[in-house]
């Protein structure tokens, strides 16, 4: 379990973070929302060591991170980017084999052991096919689930998300969406397999789908979590209208019981 | 590994050929069956049959084989160097003539230069000493004045590359007019003329090229990593200051060396990576042996033009690398623009 206790964090001087407080179990996916400039992206650097907390832990389990070399922090959290300027000439295997970097020398020789590892987090997010092909060439899509295989071929029981959606289109969105949810809910083939539920924290702007793979929503307001619940609890028509200074209204989709929020 | 093998046999074929040419073609061309005895005969103790007189040793082992062997280090430093610039800075156009790291080696050289004669032994030890540290507080100046923030743009880069180079060439230009005499072959020096020969510039240009090269070989991994930025390098594990700095050296170092003792050579750094990467794709594990390889080349094939075009006279090889590499990377700009290799 990831959790992030009392944290405080911001950057010269100014404090954007105000003692977050939040518990990511293994086995479930969170959703981070809240308007531009609540803290969203600070508290991904923060839990991904780019960024040093003021005060407060971030731990997984009993360890704590923030006492971690990086190397040994990305054994356990990954970070799944934005897809923007991607390097040249790279194929998508080769990308992937980076996501091994972590557990590699300085050389960066690879084993018959990471092959397999590679491989593995290509299928589960189907992209063996297009293992040779030039990640320029490949739609936003398909780049930000090359961006996923590598975060899953890290092995870390933690994976961390900023907007990996935006780029994508709805299919996309809901295709990628679902692969995260798979991966803290994992069939049990696959669990009979060794596959260990991952925990996983996606930061989001997009209320509509929040339903279709997060188990809990945590909301954040001006550098703190105000509200902390399922999709049902906190997709509430007169929380979010405050927060985001609009009227807003949720809807239900009577079949699949899936929110979705709308302005007045 | 099948499809791994390929690139550095075709590379390394161009290479073995280019070095033929090299040892070969002159103002006195020696013919292939010569050379063979010559070899063979010299490896033997004895004069060749083939030589009576013995003007094809010396030309060969006196000018020609410490000329290529000159060449191959610096071909594979500046090409070595410049697929390291273009990775560390993640811009397609970083190279050490276009960021102003050659030109700043240049200007240490010179002022090297001016208080000790080139050619004497001390001088073989400083001019590359006082090159390396021109190169950087060049590179340093540089990034320095092209940083925005964390990230520094591609057009920043170049902007602040050509006004420090121009600065060192200008403190270049004053030395050497100021000075009489000898500081004024430096200047076909400076021009990519490899003025120096026989065997003491390769002695002296083989620790920091053998240096240089061997750290950036073995900083192609962290390189491939830092392709995504420096936040994702971090988030997958790589110290990524520590990192920088290791890079930013060897590939100074290189340059540096190159310059001391060929001159200011532009533009093998710069295409050379660019085919590679074209050819051959971006993995720096690939890309840096290759590019030395076919940088060394393609420096061989140039001085090859530049001694043979107008014999018995000479052209600095830098005006060669400059004419057929400012169209050569149109050309391949051009063709790229469908093929996002970059």
């Amino acid at each position: 379990m990831l959790s992030i206790e009392n944290l405080n964090a911001g950057y010269k001087g100014e404090k954007v973070l105000h003692d977050i407080n939040l518990k990511v179990p293994q086995g479930s996916v969170i959703a981070l929302i809240g308007p531009n400039g609540s803290g969203k992206t600070t508290l991904i650097r923060a839990i991904s060591g780019i960024l040093t907390p003021a005060s407060g832990k971030v731990r997984y389990n009993d360890q704590d991170l923030t006492q971690k070399s990086i190397q040994d922090r990305s054994k356990l959290v990954a970070v799944v980017p934005q897809i923007r300027n991607l390097p040249p000439a790279f194929s998508v295997y080769e990308v992937v084999a980076l996501g091994r970097t972590p557990y590699l020398n300085w050389f960066g020789i690879t084993s018959g052991q990471d092959h397999e590892i590679v491989k593995q987090s290509m299928a589960q997010v189907d992209l063996l096919e297009m293992a040779d092909r030039n990640i320029a060439e490949l739609s936003g899509g398909e780049q930000q689930r090359v961006m996923l295989a590598r975060a899953l071929a890290q092995q870390t029981p933690v994976l961390i998300m900023d907007e990996p959606t935006s780029h994508l289109d709805l299919q996309y969105q809901v295709s990628f969406l679902k692969s995260v949810h798979r991966l803290a809910h994992p069939s049990q083939a696959e669990i009979q397999n060794g596959f260990e539920p991952r925990s996983a924290l996606v930061a989001i702007h997009d209320l509509n789908l929040l339903t279709n793979f997060a188990d809990q929503v945590a909301l954040m307001v001006d550098g703190r979590l105000v509200k902390l619940g399922t999709p049902a609890e906190v997709l509430q028509p007169e929380i979010l209208s405050g927060v985001y200074h609009l009227p807003l209204t949720t809807l239900q989709d009577p079949i699949t019981g899936h929110f979705a929020v709308l302005p007045r | 590994m099948k499809k791994t093998a390929r690139p550095f046999l075709i590379s390394l074929i161009i290479l073995f050929a280019a070095i033929l040419v090299s040892v070969l073609v002159g103002s006195v061309f020696i013919p292939p069956a010569t050379l063979w005895d010559l070899v063979k005969s010299s490896l033997q103790g004895t004069t060749s049959a083939l030589d009576p007189n013995g003007s094809f040793t010396a030309i060969l082992f006196q000018l020609r084989a410490p000329r290529t062997i000159l060449l191959i280090l610096v071909g594979a430093a500046l090409a070595g160097s410049g697929s390291a610039y273009q990775g560390l800075f993640r811009n397609p156009l970083a190279d050490p003539f276009m960021i102003g790291v050659s030109s700043g080696a240049g200007a240490g050289a010179v002022i090297a230069m001016s208080i000790q004669w080139p050619y004497s032994t001390l001088g073989l030890i400083a001019v590359p000493m006082a090159a390396f540290v021109g190169a950087v507080v060049s590179v340093l100046l540089v990034t320095q004045l092209a940083r925005v923030g964390k990230t520094i743009p591609t057009t920043n880069l170049i902007l602040a590359g050509v006004s420090v180079s121009a600065f060192a060439s200008a403190i270049t230009s004053l030395l050497m007019i100021n000075s009489t005499g000898e500081l004024r072959r430096a200047i076909v020096w400076l021009m990519g003329g490899s003025t120096l020969t026989g065997w003491s510039p390769v002695l002296g240009v083989l620790p920091y090229a053998v240096i240089g090269l061997t750290v950036l070989l073995l900083t192609a991994h962290p390189l491939n990593v830092l392709q995504f930025g420096d936040e994702q390098a971090q988030q997958l594990g790589i110290p990524v200051q520590k990192t920088r700095l290791i890079i930013i050296i060897a590939a100074t170092l290189c340059t540096a060396a190159a310059v001391s003792f060929a001159g200011v050579i532009g533009f093998v750094g710069l295409v050379i990576p660019h085919v590679v990467r074209m050819l051959w794709g971006g993995d720096y594990r690939r890309l840096l042996p290759l590019s030395m390889i076919c940088g060394a080349s393609l420096l061989l094939v140039t001085d090859v033009v530049a001694r043979t075009i107008i014999s018995p006279q000479e052209i600095p090889v830098g005006i060669i690398t400059a004419l057929l590499g400012a169209p050569f990377f149109l050309w391949v700009l051009n063709r790229s623009k469908s093929q996002n290799y970059w």
